[in-house]
This record gives C-alpha cells, sequence and structure tokens, in this order.
C-alpha cells in the first residue's frame, strides 16, 4: 500500500482502522460470551454481558465522531473515501450486533435456569457457527482480504438452515412437554437473535468486498 | 458518451523546442458539459487547453503535430482565422486580468471588435445581458462605469466571465479560473460553471480535486505530458482505473 504525501493522513486513516478492529474485537468477545451463556446460564456473567455493551456504544459515537473529522479535515477520494465510508457503516453494524449479544444476555437473565428435561445443545452449537462466522468477517475487514469475506455468505446460508431445525426441533420439544414451553420459547428468540447476527455479519462481508473492489456487486 | 462531441483531438503532440510537452492526446469533449482537465503541475494540462484556441501560436519554439477538430474542422488548418477561432474558444485565466478601463468598457471592448452590436443601444444590451449571465450584474449595476480594476477579486473574475460570454462564444476554457479566489468567490464561480454549462462547452483546468468533482462531468487525468485516463467525473473520483489516477487523487507518493 502506498503511502500518502501528508503523513498525518495515514495516521488519521490507521487510527480509524485500529478503533474499528478494537470495536470488533470487543465485540466477538461479547458474542463468546453470549453463546457461552445458552451452554452454561450464569447470571453474573450475562449482567457482565450487558454492562458491557455500553462500552461498544462509546467507541461507536468515537468512531463516528472521528471519521465525520477526517472526511472534513482530508475530503478523501477514491479507495481513502470507501475506508471511511465503511468504517462509518461497519461501526454501526457492531453496534448492532453488540445489541443482539446483549439481547441474548437479557433472555437469560429472564429464565435464570435451565429446566432439566431441556437436554438439547442445539442453540449452543448454532451460536458457535455464527461467532466463528462473525470473526471470519472480521478478519476480511482486518487484512482487507476479499478472498475472506467472500466465504461469509456460503457460510451464513448452513447458519440459515442450522436455525431452522433449531426452530422445528424447538417446536417438537414444546409439543412433547407443555412444561418446557416457557424456556423454549425463550431460548427461540435466543436463536433469532443469533441468527441476526449471522445477518450481519454477512453485511460486514460486503462492505469488506465493496471497499476492496470499489462497487456494491 | 452518448453526447454530441464538440472538441476532439487526435494524436496531438506539442513539443516546446526539442521538449516534448503532450505525447499522442486523444480526447473527446462533449458539447455542452463541463469536463475538467486535472495533473500535477508540469502534467501538460495547460499546455493543453491553450492548444485549443491556438494560445500557443505565440510561442515560437511550440510546435503542433496531429489534429484538434472543433465542430469537424481542424483548428489548425491554414483557412482558419486564430482571431475567429478565439471569439469562438473563450478563455478565462488564474489571476482576473480586466483591462484597465471600465466595467462597461471591459464588457464592450469584444463585441465591438468583433462588430456584434449595431448601435449603442444594441452594445448597452448585450454588456448587461453578459453581466447578467455572468452573475455580477445585481452588485455592480450603479458603478458600471467605473474601473474594473475597482471590483473584488471574484467579482474582477466574473467580470472577466462576462467579458469572454459577451463575444458569444460556443467553448469557454478556463485554466484554474478559481485558484486565487476565497471560497465564498470560489462556490460563486462554480455556480456560475454550472449555469453557463447550459449554453456553453467548458473546458477547466483545475488544482482541486473537490472543484473538478463537483463542477464537471467529464474528467481527464493528465500525467508527464500523457492522457492516463479519461471518464465521467463520478467514476474517476470513486473508481479510478489506473493506479496512477488512483495515486494523484487521493494524495499518495507516486
Amino acid at each position: 500500500m502506498k503511502e500518502h504525501i501528508v503523513t498525518t493522513y495515514d495516521e488519521d486513516l490507521n487510527s480509524l482502522k485500529s478503533n474499528l478492529t478494537k470495536m470488533g474485537l470487543n465485540v466477538e468477545k461479547q458474542i463468546y460470551n453470549a453463546v457461552d451463556l445458552t451452554k452454561i446460564i450464569n447470571i453474573s456473567k450475562a449482567k457482565e454481558v450487558i454492562n458491557n455493551d455500553k462500552e461498544i456504544d462509546a467507541l461507536e459515537k468515537k468512531i463516528r465522531g472521528f471519521a465525520t473529522i477526517t472526511l472534513s479535515k482530508r475530503q478523501p477520494l477514491a479507495d481513502d473515501l470507501r475506508q471511511i465510508i465503511i468504517s462509518l457503516k461497519i461501526s454501526s453494524i457492531l453496534e448492532r450486533i453488540g445489541d443482539h449479544a446483549s439481547n441474548v444476555a437479557g433472555r437469560i437473565l429472564s429464565v435464570k435456569k435451565a429446566p432439566d428435561k431441556y437436554i438439547t445443545d442445539s442453540i449452543h452449537q448454532l451460536g458457535i457457527l455464527v461467532l466463528k462466522n462473525f470473526s471470519t468477517a472480521l478478519s476480511a475487514y482486518d487484512q482487507e482480504s476479499k478472498k475472506i469475506a467472500q466465504s461469509v455468505p456460503t457460510e451464513d446460508i448452513t447458519i440459515n438452515s442450522v436455525y431452522e431445525t433449531c426452530f422445528r426441533e424447538h417446536l417438537h420439544l414444546m409439543m412433547e412437554d407443555r412444561d418446557i414451553i416457557g424456556f423454549c420459547t425463550q431460548m427461540l428468540f435466543i436463536a433469532k437473535e443469533l441468527e441476526r447476527i449471522g445477518d450481519l455479519s454477512k453485511v460486514i462481508s460486503k462492505e469488506v468486498i465493496y471497499n476492496l473492489q470499489g462497487t456494491l456487486k | 458518451m452518448a453526447e454530441k462531441i464538440k472538441i476532439s483531438t487526435k494524436k496531438v503532440n506539442v513539443f516546446y523546442g526539442d521538449k516534448k510537452a503532450l505525447e499522442n492526446i486523444n480526447l473527446e469533449i462533449p458539447e455542452k458539459k463541463v469536463t475538467s482537465l486535472i495533473g500535477p503541475s508540469g502534467c501538460g494540462k495547460s499546455t493543453f487547453i491553450r492548444c485549443l484556441n491556438r494560445m500557443n501560436d505565440t510561442i515560437d519554439i511550440c510546435r503542433i503535430e496531429g489534429k484538434i477538430i472543433i465542430d469537424n474542422e481542424d483548428i489548425y488548418s491554414k483557412e482558419i482565422d486564430p482571431v475567429l477561432l478565439r471569439a469562438k474558444v473563450g478563455m478565462v485565466f488564474q489571476k482576473p486580468n480586466p483591462f484597465p478601463k471600465s466595467i462597461f468598457e471591459n464588457v464592450a471592448y469584444g463585441p465591438r471588435i468583433h462588430g456584434l452590436a449595431k448601435s449603442d443601444d444594441e452594445l448597452d444590451e448585450l454588456v448587461t445581458q453578459s453581466l447578467v449571465k455572468a452573475g455580477l450584474f445585481q452588485e455592480i449595476k450603479d458603478r458600471i462605469h467605473e474601473p474594473g480594476t475597482s471590483l473584488s477579486g471574484g467579482q474582477q473574475q466574473r467580470l472577466c466571465i462576462a467579458r469572454t460570454i459577451a463575444i458569444s462564444p460556443q467553448i469557454i476554457l478556463m485554466d484554474e479560473p478559481c485558484s486565487a479566489l476565497d471560497p465564498i468567490a470560489t462556490a460563486v464561480i462554480e455556480e456560475l460553471i454550472d449555469e453557463l454549462a447550459k449554453n456553453f462547452t467548458i473546458v477547466i483546468v483545475t488544482h482541486s480535486m473537490q472543484q473538478a468533482a463537483r463542477v464537471s462531468q467529464q474528467t481527464a487525468f493528465f500525467h508527464m505530458g500523457n492522457l492516463i485516463e479519461v471518464g465521467l467525473t463520478d467514476q474517476i473520483f470513486s473508481t479510478p482505473s489506473q493506479k496512477k489516477t488512483q495515486d494523484y487523487i487521493t494524495g499518495k507518493i507516486g
């Protein structure tokens, strides 16, 4: 990558990228913890996830402010302009993903404890796939790799079908045993949150491709 | 582009003595659109724009090869009268250069020598209309007989534009018309360029990428005497196809 004549311009763009990567890693940790909660319910950990969401919101505001200043100061064009535009978009997507992770923790708080009769771990497995695909999207951004980015939407198709399977499985569970209907309903909401994170990871990968090739195809 | 082509250059080479300033320039400029020429200092964009109304004729060591066609006529052919050509292809320069005469006389000068007005009334009307089109009339209507040099820089530049359009050219060449102006005066000129493009073909040399992006529909990037890339302005500034263009517009070491 060629450097700008004005070195502070490079510093601005690098700082924007490192802040966004930092935000991404924070969100990744939030998803990791949220997915963990779907296996082992832990009230204090759930509270921690909800609390950490504030940090992510603050990072989004910081990136937005920084991107706005860079736009006005540098009046960027071509790839530089795209890099700033995707920083704005991705930071807002990350913020939403953070909300979904926090929502998972919120559901966990309301169920408190899993019934003994509930033995499936399919939603946890769904969460692992979602976390992995999010990490892939984040690496694609960090490494500016079109190849890595292109693998994300493909994997999301698998995630969607796993989500469908979870849904049907839980319907059966509820039909078989009405005692766990309440819990299963909450778990289905959690599955939906995870599935949304999958969709949003796909949007991130599309932004990365847009940045690299310059068109929204 | 589907538009009518107003100016077309074919294999144009320009030399200053032994030094080649432009090499094999093939460029089509659409009618009633704004085309901007960008590139680093010394890349040949000013040389190029000056070829379009034969301003380079006055430089002894300057030699031009190839063809420059305006409305199906080669402007370097023997039958072309450079004075008439320059009436058809007007020019506005970097620094406003009003004549040391009144505002009125500045604008009236061209129509007079080209005999464009039959009577004084007609000349008055022509001067007024030119000043109106250049967006200057409202500001100076009460002091039209004061010296042109008494105006502010931005007003002087608009006076020069009024002077250019008074002789009803078809093409207006602008060589960095805003580089000596403040942002407000620049905005006024840019607004004027938009308006003028309805009736004139405009070619503008600018060092401001943002200005090129704002005012023009087509952009050509010159580098070391070569035309590197030409395309729709929106495309050049968002997704240039050439690495050299990308590096230049984003300010990277080339």
